[in-house]
């Protein structure tokens, strides 16, 4: 569909390798800017009593730091701003879809995949560097019968190496259903214009619904991207 | 190499329950990883199709596995 297209802007070309410029990119460019002023606009006069922007950005910080003290553990606060990016650019980037004419970064697999993959190479090299090569024993569960250690070790290395590709394809998934719901509706509205217009009115509703449930979904899934990081960095911090 | 410590009770993570937000995708993407993973075999050791089968039926299990983790924890 018209609206999942990557197109290129600016054609661009350093030696001999493609850095165009596409849509993909300048929204993402736009989701970075948007970010920024979100922080640095709420510290710009930094009060003791918050004002409104101030007391959006403490909470949004406050929210995230405690997830992360929840879900991992107290040492796992020093990849407090690298996650707290991850939430950020992710709820950035969902919730610039949700503009009518945008363009949904998230909705390309090729976004969400080097995100996903970025998070794994994060957890194997902290597992290694705080665990060694005990870090691989997470493969063998505690109390495994002797007769079931072939059988389980292809398991847990099979379900290991989906995480990357569960956060990706989830975060992916999400946000092009969500889309294709909204399109949906909408063509729904215009058929029904043509034969009964009063009638255009109930799928009209349901939009509006949608759109909101959209919007909810937007954060939900840069929140649950964000504990599945946790959850997988208290692994490598921890161990099983 | 460092050696794994065990953090002090207060530093330990509560555990979560969003394991089961994952069990729809990670079915299908437990077996492509292990149809991949055996499509590579099988192209490596010319046994197609064994492989390739073994890793899916082994991606199937790995979710059942996964499940059953999420029901245990549950």
């Amino acid at each position: 569909m018209h609206q999942f297209e990557v197109l290129p802007i600016v054609p661009l070309s350093v030696a001999g390798i493609d850095f165009t410029i596409t849509n993909n990119v300048m929204w993402m460019g736009i989701a970075l800017a948007a970010i920024m002023v979100f922080m640095l606009g709420g510290l710009r006069k930094p009060a003791l009593v918050p004002g409104r922007w101030q007391s959006m950005v403490e909470l949004t910080v406050e929210f995230i730091s405690q997830l992360v003290k929840d879900s991992a553990g107290k040492e796992a606060l020093a990849f407090l701003p690298l996650i707290l990016t991850t939430f950020l650019f992710i709820a950035a980037l969902n919730l610039l879809g949700m503009v009518p004419g945008s363009f949904t970064v998230t909705s390309q697999i090729t976004a969400t995949a080097y995100m996903g993959v970025m998070v794994f190479t994060l957890v194997v090299a902290v597992g290694i560097y705080k665990q060694g090569l005990h870090f691989f024993s997470m493969f063998l569960p505690k109390g495994t019968p002797a007769f079931l250690v072939p059988l389980i070790i292809p398991l847990e290395v099979i379900s290991f190496l989906a995480r990357p590709l569960t956060l990706a394809v989830r975060l992916a998934a999400n946000m092009v259903a969500g889309h294709i719901l909204l399109k949906i509706f909408a063509g729904f509205c215009v058929m029904l214009l043509g034969v009964f217009a009063g009638a255009a009115v109930l799928p009209l509703i349901m939009l509006v619904a949608i759109s909101a449930l959209e919007v909810f979904v937007a954060l939900l899934q840069a929140y649950i991207f964000t504990v599945l990081t946790c959850v997988y960095l208290n692994d490598a911090l921890h161990g099983h | 190499m460092a050696k794994a410590t065990k953090p002090p009770k207060e530093n330990q993570a509560k555990p979560s329950a969003w394991g089961g937000a994952d069990l729809g995708i990670h079915m299908m993407v437990c077996v492509v990883v292990g149809g991949a993973l055996g499509y590579g075999a099988d192209h490596l050791l010319h046994s197609k199709p064994w492989f390739t089968l073994l890793g899916v039926a082994l991606g199937f299990g790995a979710w059942l596995q996964a499940m059953w983790r999420v029901f245990k924890a549950a």
